[in-house]
């Protein structure tokens, strides 16, 4: 099997997913992920669609393993999984792959993810003060800013699409 | 807190999936009954699929059942359910009747 590797760090999951697909329609199949390592193996091109999910609790969770046998019952398979990222893909052929089709839990995933950067942006901010107060490293401060500013730019824009996913909502019929 | 079961207007995802779970189905079972019953306009996606049956599971209107056909988890409607679904189709007639009467200026 002809497998290639590539080493990548996103921060973004939806350009990450985008990537992924681009690989899947020149036929590179995501096989395995570890942080920053993505192992693809040759395969039909256009054969698979991916998805990134993030779970609410961690992949070995009860909740979390009832959900993921009902994907696999539902001919989604579980590529990997990275904390509380899992990796998911459909074959084309049995139709196209979107994980929600209603506002509600469009906007319960839009927050997981709201929430998991800003605690990614908190811990960061944490590590700039500790670096400013006591600045043993000084050069990390620079590339530790950037991160920060790129997640608050992230985390404005789940903001605004969370927002459009509400007034949508709001205007469809709910009980 | 528990709504009176005649004020209850289900959304379109939760009826469909009610009416499909007057015979025992799977996840699968109940996402391709549904897009034949809607001749393909309603498509439920697995997310939501589970959220929703997950919902049911919790308010009591469905219930898991063992599967006939081997490892896969099937479910059906409970006497609540049911209950629900036929208050639901009392009140949808009631909509439609009006309609026809009053759309149109088609007055009695």
């Amino acid at each position: 099997m002809t497998t290639k590797t590539i080493y990548r760090v996103y921060v973004d999951y939806e350009k990450e997913e985008q990537w992924l697909n681009e690989m899947a329609e020149q036929g590179w199949l995501l096989e395995r992920f570890k942080i920053g390592r993505y192992v693809f193996s040759k395969g039909e091109p256009g054969a698979y669609m991916y998805r990134i999910e993030l779970l609410e609790e961690l992949p070995n969770h009860p909740k979390s393993t009832a959900y993921l046998e009902f994907l696999d019952e539902m001919e989604i398979e579980v590529v990997d999984t990275s904390f509380r990222w899992i990796f998911l893909r459909k074959r084309t052929e049995n139709g196209p792959f979107h994980l929600y089709s209603d506002f509600d839990s469009m906007i319960a995933k839009t927050n997981r993810v709201l929430q998991l950067y800003q605690l990614v942006l908190l811990v960061n901010i944490i590590a700039i003060c500790i670096n400013v107060i006591g600045p043993f490293a000084v050069w990390v401060i620079w590339p530790n800013l950037a991160l920060a500013a790129f997640i608050a730019y992230l985390i404005q824009q789940q903001t605004r699409k969370l927002r459009t996913l509400k007034g949508l909502r709001a205007i469809a019929e709910q009980d | 807190m528990k709504k009176s079961v005649g004020s209850i207007a289900l959304t379109e995802a939760v009826y469909y999936v009610l009416l499909s779970l007057q015979v025992p189905r799977h996840g699968y079972g109940i996402m391709q009954f549904v897009e034949e019953l809607s001749h393909g306009r309603v498509q439920l996606a697995a997310g939501t699929l589970y959220g929703a049956l997950s919902s049911l599971v919790e308010k009591g209107w469905i219930e898991a059942v063992e599967g006939a056909s081997g490892r896969k988890k099937e479910y059906t409607i409970t006497i609540d359910g049911q209950s629900v679904l036929e208050a639901e189709l009392v009140r949808l007639e009631e909509l439609v009747i009006n309609g026809r009467q009053w759309i149109g200026g088609n007055r009695p």
